[in-house]
């Protein structure tokens, strides 16, 4: 049991206490708190596997602006309590929800056991910025513009909607 | 010596030594801004400021802390009380992360040069460093709107948004002047990015835009006036802080002063050439006044300007901030490809 | 190496949270604590509180915190660029800034981009 296997292990029983969380708290704000623990478990997972670029671009976008989008989202609305917990969780969509994540886990287990696993990054390539900057650029660069066009869209797109709909209300 | 060995054995313990170090480095700079800050707003005022405790009024911050801390701890009625809890305790865990990664020199190594090299005491010289200042500048408003929502106060909810979207709106010309200057040293490593200054000119010469937009978006995120329209006095008592009381109080606005000071040392760092400077004084010492001299600088202006309104910060920030800097930044390369070729730039 | 940056930034973290919790927990040691209704109301300058603290407030917060999110991922997209520019194609680059100029310009001219 050497320093890596411990951090994995105490940042997975994180990762799982903080999601669980997330689906059981009474509180939506609290249920986002915990959303932003499961993230940053996250980022420290990218950070275990060797790339400090990932794990800080992880809490960026999601600790600094998904949840953001989030919290603005949930406290800007008022909705109401569910009237008991239990019948919340155990509705069809959820039961379906929690199905297949027992199914993915259940692949990823046995492609563990029969395979040996996924492919990860081999050691020794070097992951720093200038590095992910060659090749995203020149080999995946169409990706990167179709990124651009994603990001014209939905920024038009979402803001328009948001417009609509405050048009409608007020 | 047993020390020494015992110290060569543990990172732990070597990990637990620098950040002690830092933490008593960056509360002396701390304690010294807020000096600066009452003492120089003050005459920039025409009035004394603290005057009373300790010689020229040095030790009023101690006296103001003791008076905080023997305060009743109290937790307001509607607030959620574990998050009301956590939030001035991460507000300073959040705030100490980034001075992690600002190179200062730490001098332990050079006491015991035998034994130890610099690189087992500095944790700082690694790649993507100046994204790890990113990253904890980018979580900080989740924490004000956290911060606001569990006081339990509509008040201090709307002074939650208010800073949320303030800082928000800063976040991308923060980023995007800092990339400027990346474009001239082409390293995320921040003491690279100060050992190419070395042999070239300063970087607030050479990309002088860029520190421009960096210290109007670099107040901005700090809350500092022009732009402290949260906590206008008048209007909103404290913003989102109104209802941390006594020792929490006590912890956001150390917190606060230890991101200004981050801040100013990032300025420091990457305008200014950030431990360089001729050899008698040591480099810990030009790091450290260079700081505190940006620092001032931050407070001239705290002292000189008017606060603006929220529509003019947002009209700023989007309108004007983020085109400027994303043009900036389309032209950096070209400056840089000019500097190369006649050898200013190393 | 890279074991010992994370393992710094993860103990430079807990170390200033445990000494914030720490300094939070001194004046349960000094004072005794003594609620009362008037210490525990929200502030409200002096008035009694009006209405619950949790209010439908405008949506036009909810704009730029979109806005936001979509600028900030092409800014992170923008840093490997920053890092390797004379060595790349620049074209993926520009077209994430034009089209993110472009959303901010058509929004500012319609008038989406204010303050209301």
């Amino acid at each position: 049991m050497d320093l890596t296997q411990i951090t994995f292990y105490a940042i997975a029983i994180l990762a799982s206490v903080s999601a669980l969380g997330v689906v059981a708290s009474k509180d939506i704000v609290r249920a986002a708190s915990f959303l932003i623990v499961a993230l940053s478990m996250i980022a420290a997972l990218f950070a275990l596997l060797g790339s400090l670029f990932l794990s800080m671009v992880q809490l960026m976008i999601y600790g600094g602006a998904v949840i953001v989008v989030i919290l603005f989202g949930v406290m800007l609305t008022r909705r109401e309590e569910p009237k008991s917990r239990i019948r919340q969780l155990t509705r069809s969509e959820n039961l379906a929800y929690l199905g297949f994540s027992v199914l993915l886990v259940l692949t990823l287990a046995f492609l563990e056991y029969r395979i040996g696993g996924l492919y990860l990054r081999p050691e020794g390539i070097p992951a720093d910025s200038q590095a992910i900057g060659i090749v995203m650029y020149s080999q995946y660069r169409g990706v990167v513009i179709a990124l651009a066009g994603l990001v014209a869209t939905a920024g038009v797109g979402s803001i328009y909607l948001v417009k609509r709909k405050r048009g409608d209300s007020s | 010596m047993g020390l020494i060995a015992f110290l060569e054995s543990s990172l732990v313990l070597r990990l637990l030594l620098v950040a002690a170090g830092v933490f008593i480095v960056a509360s002396i700079g701390a304690l010294i801004e807020i000096y600066i800050e009452r003492k120089f707003w003050a005459r920039i005022m025409s009035r004394l400021g603290p005057t009373e405790v300790g010689r020229y009024g040095t030790l009023q911050l101690f006296a103001d802390a003791i008076k905080f801390v023997g305060k009743e701890d109290f937790t307001p009625v509607a607030a959620d009380v574990p998050v009301y809890t956590l939030v001035p305790a991460l507000s300073v865990a959040f705030s100490f992360v980034p001075l992690l990664v600002i190179p200062f020199d730490y001098t332990v190594a050079s006491l015991f040069p035998q034994r130890f090299s610099p690189g087992d005491f500095v944790f700082s010289n690694f790649d993507p460093s100046l994204l790890v200042l990113l990253a904890f500048f980018a979580l900080q408003p989740v924490l004000v709107l956290l911060g606001g929502w569990a006081s339990g106060s509509k008040y201090t909810l709307i002074g939650g948004f208010r800073s949320a979207a303030q800082m928000i709106s800063y976040e991308i010309p923060l980023v995007l002047s800092l990339l400027s200057v990346v474009v001239l040293t082409r390293t995320l490593n921040l003491q690279e990015m100060i050992a190419v200054q070395s042999n070239s000119l300063p970087f607030v010469l050479l990309d002088f835009p860029a520190f421009l937009l960096f210290l109007v978006a670099i107040l901005a995120e700090l809350e500092r006036t022009p732009f402290d329209l949260t906590e206008a006095d008048e209007e909103l008592v404290s913003g989102w802080i109104t209802e941390y009381g006594g020792t929490k109080f006590l912890l956001l606005y150390l917190a606060s002063y230890l991101k200004a000071f981050a801040g100013a040392a990032i300025l420091a760092t990457l305008f200014f050439g950030g431990w360089l400077g001729p050899s008698p004084v040591p480099p810990l010492a030009w790091f450290f006044l260079k700081t505190i001299v940006i620092f001032t600088l931050f407070v001239w202006i705290r002292a000189s300007y008017a606060r603006v309104r929220v529509d003019q910060m947002l009209n700023l920030g989007w309108k004007y901030l983020v085109p400027l800097s994303v043009l900036w930044l389309l032209l950096t390369p070209f400056a840089a490809s000019v500097f190369l070729g006649h050898g200013v730039l190393g | 190496m890279t074991l010992v940056q994370n393992v710094a930034i993860l103990f430079f973290f807990a170390f200033a949270f445990v000494i914030g919790l720490l300094a939070e927990y001194i004046p349960n040691l000094l004072v005794r604590r003594r609620p009362t209704p008037e210490k525990l109301a929200p502030f409200e300058s002096g008035e009694d509180p009006v209405g619950g603290a949790r209010v439908r407030f405008k949506a036009h917060y909810y704009i730029f915190a979109v806005a936001f999110i979509t600028f900030d991922i092409v800014a992170v997209l923008a840093i490997p660029w920053a890092t390797s520019w004379n060595m790349v194609n620049w074209n993926p680059v520009l077209l994430l800034f034009v089209s993110m100029l472009i959303v901010v310009f058509y929004y500012s001219l319609k008038g989406d981009l204010e303050w209301v």
